[in-house]
């Protein structure tokens, strides 16, 4: 299905908009995508029209807010390549629901990476992370002491399948990395990294909270242990986070909350909990917004991800060939489309991106500006001043390439 | 927008004091500017030399000069008032001009407050200031 423009904008009134007041151009999906009409009325019908609690009540509307919820599971399953499996063969792996990509990646640490960790053991990650996916680390050493390693990256923001590999040992008992830069939209060559890292034996986490949203995704075929996202940059509501994780694994670790709905059998001083996924879902779950991520799966299916995939790399094309042709504007990343999701970020020299940002925002045009939440990584680019990023999703057309580009010419004007 | 650039463009106060007795030092954690103001306040309390130092946009560094242009002279309790009253006119409603008594420069900022995100830049150094004076009388 080719991209109908009529519909996308008939879907996302928001693109019609104003802000400052100049025409709305929206170059800031890698931070939270914009959210379509179909979305919206999932979770308004839900709050309307049977809004009660799921897993609860033995009541209709109790009933039909537990099956849709159930039934947003299996989409994610399948959206991932889970289902459907071969008849009489059990899962491979689990989607369970959190708040956020932050908690899946928090659940893994302390669940995981507390529990199980010894002093000595390493954790291999990369320079590139986004905090969410380094920061709870950082405490799993503190406690256990184990050891965090990183595997350095070039000044493209780039590595390579050998820089990682060379960097597994046989102490190495996580893999822990992201499926594409929020800064530099790098995507490092992750199958081959999963599968390096399986044969001395780690653990495999992927961070696709950027990828996920602009790539398909066959987590049986990727390998992975465990890959968590979010809903939000992907057409879904806030509050909802993504995480799959291989059953066998799930089986031996510990919960992460405890509460209601985690639970088989409570007594005064002791409990048993729930079979996967409901344990590790403690309190009630965000319903609306689970109902509201299975409408955004519908959208995207609809589209296809690889038409998705498609649309974007003709955009960053096109937005990489206008900045090669200002000679005054720096641009982080590997440049090429190949291996370089939908994210272009950049310096205009003589401009503080701070700055550039504001300008932009006068003129309608949302980016976003600053460290974005990856402190380390714009260290080892030596961009500690920060970048802008304009990231794009396949609502954006070459129009707002062109819109960004008049507005950055506009600032170095001013700053000449 | 104009004088503001000539502020940040041709600041008169860049540089490092050698004989200050008192300095500070903020970082914005949102995009990692920085200002820093060395000040020398003699024994009646009276701001006599200011700079500054620092990296950053346009705001955070044109309003460390602002800072640095008015402070110069004034008593530390002048300071402080002078420094709350530029948080008080960022606050203001967009429309509302500057009072009459307070410095015109301040204007410079005005389209400022229409855009809160980027009010932290240009309060920094006017916050270090009236700190380094409240501190120590």
């Amino acid at each position: 299905m080719s991209m109908n423009r009529t519909a996308i904008l008939e879907d996302f009134p928001i693109l019609s908009s104003t802000m400052r007041g100049k025409p709305f151009t929206y170059l800031d999906s890698a931070a939270t995508s914009l959210t379509p009409e179909q979305v919206v009325q999932a979770m308004s019908r839900y709050y309307l029209e049977y809004g009660v609690n799921v897993h609860r009540g033995v009541y209709e509307f109790s009933e039909r807010a537990t099956r849709e919820y159930e039934e947003v599971r299996k989409k994610t399953e399948k959206f991932l390549g889970l289902l459907p499996h071969s008849p009489g063969k059990s899962p491979l792996g689990h989607v369970i629901f959190t708040k956020s990509t932050t908690e899946a990646s928090n659940l893994l640490a302390y669940s995981y990476g507390r529990a199980k960790l010894r002093s000595g053991e390493e954790i291999l990650t990369t320079e590139t992370e986004h905090h969410s996916t380094l920061v709870p680390w950082h405490p799993v050493c503190e406690k256990t002491g184990a050891i965090l390693k990183t595997v350095p990256i070039s000044p493209q923001g780039t590595f390579t399948l050998d820089d990682f590999a060379s960097r597994l040992t046989p102490r190495t008992k996580i893999a822990v990395f992201s499926a594409m830069s929020n800064v530099t939209g790098f995507m490092p060559p992750i199958k081959e990294m999963i599968q390096r890292a399986k044969e001395v034996g780690a653990l495999t986490i992927v961070d696709g909270a950027q990828y996920v949203s602009h790539h398909g995704v066959n987590v049986e075929e990727l390998g992975c242990d465990f890959l968590y996202f979010s809903a939000h940059k992907m057409l879904g509501p806030t509050g909802l986070g993504v995480l799959y994780g291989r059953t066998e694994i799930l089986e031996t670790m510990e919960p992460f909350l405890y509460g209601g709905n985690m639970i088989l059998k409570v007594s005064d001083f002791a409990s048993t909990y729930h079979p996967l996924p409901e344990k590790f879902e403690a309190g009630t779950p965000p319903i609306a917004e689970v109902l509201g991520f299975g409408a955004a799966l519908d959208y995207l299916s609809n589209i296809r991800m690889d038409t998705i995939r498609d649309q974007e790399k003709r955009l960053l094309t096109y937005g990489l060939e206008m900045a090669s042709k200002r000679p005054w504007m720096k641009v982080l990343g590997p440049k090429n489309p190949e291996i370089q999701g939908a994210i272009m970020s950049f310096n205009v020299e003589g401009v503080h991106s701070h700055d550039l940002g504001t300008l932009l925002d006068s003129q309608g045009i949302a980016v976003r500006t600053g460290v974005h939440c990856a402190q380390p990584l714009m260290e080892h680019l030596r961009v500690g001043g920060g970048a802008v990023r304009a990231s794009m999703y396949f609502y954006n057309t070459e129009k707002d390439i062109d819109t960004l580009f008049e507005g950055i010419e506009r600032a170095k004007e001013i700053f000449g | 927008m104009s004088s503001l650039m000539e502020m940040y463009r041709n600041p008169r106060y860049r540089g490092v004091l050698e004989d200050y007795n008192r300095s500070s030092t903020e970082i914005n954690r949102s995009c990692g500017d920085s200002v820093t103001l060395y000040l020398r306040v003699n024994s009646q309390g009276i701001v006599e030399e200011l700079q500054f130092a620092g990296e950053g946009c346009s705001l955070s560094q044109s309003s460390a000069e602002l800072a640095c242009r008015l402070a110069r002279g004034l008593t530390c309790a002048q300071v402080v008032s002078l420094s709350q009253s530029f948080i008080r006119f960022l606050l203001a409603e967009p429309d509302q001009p500057v009072e009459s008594n307070l410095p015109q420069e301040f204007s410079y900022y005005n389209d400022l407050r229409r855009y809160p995100m980027r009010q932290k830049c240009a309060l920094m150094a006017w916050e270090i200031l009236e700190n380094l004076c409240v501190a120590q009388g």
